[in-house]
């Protein structure tokens, strides 16, 4: 039974320029339909006892005070002493109200879409915020003890100069939030941005953003723990390390993805499908070699890297006789070895996808 | 049927006059093809032809007539090429034929393949039927054009129809005109049998077809047959005709276009041109058959893996049987490793047969820049010919290079002379001569270096003259040049796969361009690659592929897994056409890259 549970929260207020993930404006009427269905998903899957939580959006702190109550409500009993309940919050919604409450219900992690600190940019990808009631936000999470939270931020932006990141990241610093998602800017092609046909950051310069990102970080005492994720204190998100870590999840609610006994399954992403006939689950049928790869490419993305005897008992591969050319070519400059763990060095993390497509061949 | 029954035509046209869809419309008006199974250019049986809107092979089929004097008559049709570079499929197609259908689009008038077509026609004797397609565009001037007719290639053109074939307005006077001004097949039914192989095909369960037109004598089942040329001899098993499907006959008589199918394994036994006799009561002599072709323009195919060399000699040998001017011999490569130098008749007839190769034999071919045959003076006084660039001797032993020329006819409108002139001078020509056509056209005929031609005139041409241009070209004669080896290094290496034989001072700009180029096509890898050009050693132009930095999809949750590794696996499919050479990979089109430059 998976410990860890994924809610795709589907609504927003508005849609920023670069997001393609499913979401909706959505009506009242069309929320309540919503709710109903998934609290009937969630008893259908028969949940026990979960590690981490994540509701995820969308914009799940968009959900009135009853709505929210009424989905939590579902997972009452299931949780364990020290879980880790997470929730993705716009800072324009936050209030003190919802802060109480999200506390009361036991979230114990907030993620932050701050994007950016500067008012200009934020305009510039639609965003509905400015800097100014990000920082309010963030202090007022502070201020009602929510110690666990996670700030994100995007590089790569249009317009976006390498002084503007290392900007965003001095307030960062300045905040005492211990942990840290940075995002460079894709163009999806079914966002705004994708529509209007906007072109990629210059890869010289989206590598000296990142480069810049991790040297900095590291000089403030966190760790880069995966390619986009920073943090001190050993605050990991306990609930990405599970994707990160070749493990299952329940995936929740429509557009929401899961993995159940290791198969891959996503939900309809058609919220007025969703409403009438439930999750219609479309499951990925992947070959053992097959995900014996994907838990190469997630397990590479972290610093901790992948447990390699613990995969060759699950897959039943032997890891070297397989990839020893790969290992050959990257071992010291890409890849290092760590505790009888395989993980990528600095540089691997930025060209991970070359490394990946090679182990892929192998396959 | 007896002999006099029967017509053997081709239709000949310029390209895009309409002899596909005139064919189209006699198998319509013949009932050859029932509505329900008829599409547009039927006979082009090729998806690649289809594609293109382009006729690339000739295709044979029988049909039967109900003339207007009551009587049948069968029909042999063969549908051809219009595209310079396959006139050899013209060739072949006419040398089975006793007369042709001649196409000329009433808008555009003569151009310079009906010309080179209707010399074709003349060389094998064959009576020519002049016809004007496309009448009910506003464009159509029909008399202007049998004006130009009668006064460039002389031929009557008082009677000529003048039809829509894709209307079908009229087609039914012309098959009328072909049952009563082509002549019927000449041959002796109770000599020995000749029986002149124009085609062939390899089919993976009865062996090698032979296509044939039957001269003299006839053929059936359980008949020894020997390939005069070869001296193989088979037993028939089948023979019959396409309608254009496969049809079984008792027999194939005297004057009859039709194929043979005798369990022919040995691919080598059959050659096109060949003439098949009897084994038991042979004639005296083969057929004429035709001009043998000589490819014009080479380049090396590899593999991308090396392990499938076999598989592409393979290919090779099948797809030759198909189109007997593609010659090939084994070449090997430093950067590529084994393949074969493929000669053809130009640059569409190379792209084609890679296609080709790749398609129907499912390969991944690395094709090297083309090259012409470069006669090479040596100071020892001995001349060696070479068709690849990287077997150019050292300078200090060369004399003197000489390079193929060619007698190029260009018929372009007179607005556009100047231009012309200017592109022809551009790309080294000599003038030679100029004819008015008509109040508004004219034919200039220069002398032009074959390697220019093949590098990119047609598209400038194109571009010079809005499409307005024809141009027909032959080989005329060797002459020196100031020619030199320019050579590309990748990460300082040689890679002789993309070395071309340049005019000298063409070099220096075609050596940026290239070099650019390769920057573009060639994708950053985890060092920096120094491209540079050179010639004899020294580096005239020189640019880097800086290293690759990031390239990692920065959010990567749960959900993203399939996403992410569809964008793997995309990058992977990119990979398989990627060569390592050294330690640079470099994807296919990179060798190409000659063809696809701006050097101006």
């Amino acid at each position: 039974m998976p410990r860890s549970c994924y809610v795709h929260i589907p609504f927003c207020g508005s849609i920023c320029y670069y997001c393609g993930f499913c979401k909706r404006l959505a009506t009242d009427d069309l929320k309540t339909k919503w709710l109903d269905q998934i609290k009937k998903e969630i008893q259908n899957k028969t949940i026990s006892k979960l590690d981490t939580l994540y509701f995820g959006g969308g914009t799940p702190n968009l959900l009135s005070k009853e709505m929210f109550a009424d989905l939590a409500l579902s997972f009452s009993g299931s949780l364990t002493e020290d879980h880790e309940w997470t929730v993705e919050c716009n800072p324009e919604y936050i209030t003190k109200d919802q802060l109480q409450m999200f506390h009361e219900w036991g979230v114990n992690r907030l993620s932050i879409g701050v994007q950016s600190f500067q008012d200009r940019l934020l305009k510039k990808i639609g965003r509905p915020h400015n800097a100014k009631q990000a920082l309010e936000a963030i202090d007022l999470c502070q201020k009602l003890g929510f110690d666990n939270l996670s700030i994100d931020l995007m590089y790569g932006l249009p317009d976006q100069s390498l002084d503007d990141v290392i900007q965003d990241l001095k307030i960062f610093f300045s905040l005492g939030v211990d942990h840290l998602s940075i995002y460079s800017l894709q163009i999806e092609e079914n966002s705004i941005f994708g529509k209007q046909g906007i072109l990629p950051c210059d890869e010289d310069l989206e590598a000296d953003m990142f480069e810049e990102i991790v040297k900095l970080c590291k000089e403030h005492g966190f760790e880069h723990y995966e390619i986009s994720s920073f943090t001190r204190n050993h605050r990991y998100s306990k609930h990405n390390l599970v994707y990160w870590t070749d493990q299952d999840f329940y995936g929740i609610g429509c557009g929401a993805t899961g993995r159940e006994k290791g198969i891959l399954y996503e939900n309809t992403k058609d919220i007025n499908a969703y409403c009438i006939r439930g999750p219609m689950p479309s499951f990925l049928s992947e070959t053992k070699d097959e995900r014996a790869f994907d838990a190469i490419m997630m397990s590479l993305r972290t610093q901790f890297g992948l447990d390699v005897s613990a995969w060759e008992k699950r897959y039943g591969i032997n890891f070297f006789e397989r990839y020893q050319k790969v290992l050959n070519h990257y071992l010291g400059t890409y890849l290092r070895w760590e505790n009888k763990r395989l993980a990528p060095t600095e540089k691997g993390m930025e060209i991970l996808n070359t490394i990946l497509v090679d182990f892929l061949d192998e396959n | 049927m007896d002999q006099k029954h029967i017509r053997n035509f081709s239709i000949i046209a310029h390209i895009d006059h309409g002899k596909s869809t005139l064919a189209d419309r006699i198998l319509e008006l013949t009932d050859t093809v029932e509505k329900r199974e008829m599409r547009d250019q039927i006979l082009d049986s090729m998806d690649l032809e289809r594609e293109r809107g382009i006729t690339i092979k000739l295709n044979a089929v029988q049909l039967i007539y109900h003339a207007k004097n009551g009587e049948d008559y069968i029909f042999h049709l063969i549908d051809t090429p219009g595209h310079v570079d396959f006139s050899y499929e013209v060739s072949r197609s006419l040398a089975a034929c006793d007369g042709a259908v001649l196409v000329v689009d009433a808008a555009q008038g003569v151009q310079a393949q009906t010309l080179a077509n209707v010399y074709l026609a003349l060389e094998n004797d064959l009576e020519i039927l002049p016809v004007l397609n496309k009448v009910d565009l506003p464009s159509a001037q029909p008399d202007v054009v049998k004006e130009e007719i009668e006064n460039l290639i002389g031929l009557d053109c008082s009677d000529a129809v003048e039809i829509s074939a894709k209307s079908g307005l009229n087609v039914d006077q012309v098959l009328e005109q072909i049952v009563e001004k082509l002549p019927a097949p000449s041959g002796d039914p109770q000599a020995p049998l000749q029986a002149l192989v124009f085609d062939s095909l390899y089919d993976s369960y009865r062996g090698v077809i032979a296509f044939v037109s039957v001269k003299n004598g006839s053929i059936k089942p359980k008949d020894k047959i020997r390939f005069m040329a070869t001296g193989a001899e088979y037993e028939v098993i089948d023979v019959g005709v396409r309608t254009p499907k496969e049809i079984v006959k008792d027999s194939l008589q005297t004057g009859e276009v039709g194929w043979i199918s005798a369990a022919i394994k040995n691919i080598e036994d059959v050659r096109v041109g060949d003439t098949i006799t009897c084994a038991g009561d042979p004639c005296d002599a083969p057929l004429h058959g035709y001009r043998e072709m000589n490819p014009m323009v080479y380049c090396g195919l590899y593999p991308v893996d090396n392990a499938r060399y076999e598989d592409l000699k393979e290919a090779l040998s099948k797809l030759k049987l198909n189109d007997a001017s593609l010659t090939f011999e084994p070449e090997t490569s430093q950067a590529l490793g084994f393949g074969f130098r493929c000669g053809f008749l130009g640059l569409l007839h190379m792209d084609v047969v890679e296609e080709r190769l790749e398609r129907e034999y499912n390969l991944d071919l690395i094709a090297t820049s083309p090259s012409v045959i470069y006669h090479v003076y040596k100071t020892d006084k001995t001349m060696i010919a070479i068709d690849n660039p990287s077997a150019l001797p050292p300078a200090q032993n060369i004399d003197h290079i000489e390079e193929p020329y060619v007698r190029a006819e260009i018929m372009v409108p007179k607005d556009y002379v100047g231009a012309m002139m200017e592109l022809c001078q551009a790309k080294r020509g000599e003038y030679i001569d100029m004819q008015v056509i008509d109040d508004l056209r004219m034919n200039m005929v220069y002398e032009l270096p074959l390697s220019e031609i093949i590098y990119d005139f047609f598209d400038k041409m194109k571009s010079y003259t809005k499409g307005y241009a024809s141009l027909d070209y032959h080989f005329s004669r060797y002459k020196p040049s100031a020619l030199v080896k320019m050579d590309i290094l990748l990460n300082g290496q040689v890679i002789d796969a993309l070395s071309t034989i340049v005019f000298k001072d063409f070099a220096y700009n075609r050596g940026n361009a290239m070099t650019i180029k390769l920057k573009k096509i060639i994708p950053k890898q985890q060092f920096e690659i120094p491209v540079q050009a050179a010639i004899g050693g020294k580096i005239i132009a020189r640019t880097n592929i800086k290293a690759l930095r990031k390239n990692v999809l920065a959010k990567c949750y749960g959900g993203d897994i399939s996403r992410k590794k569809k964008l793997l696996e995309k990058q992977k499919e990119g990979k398989k056409r990627m060569k390592k050479v050294g330690s640079v990979e470099i994807p296919q089109e990179a060798f190409m890259a000659v063809l696809s430059m701006d050097d101006e």
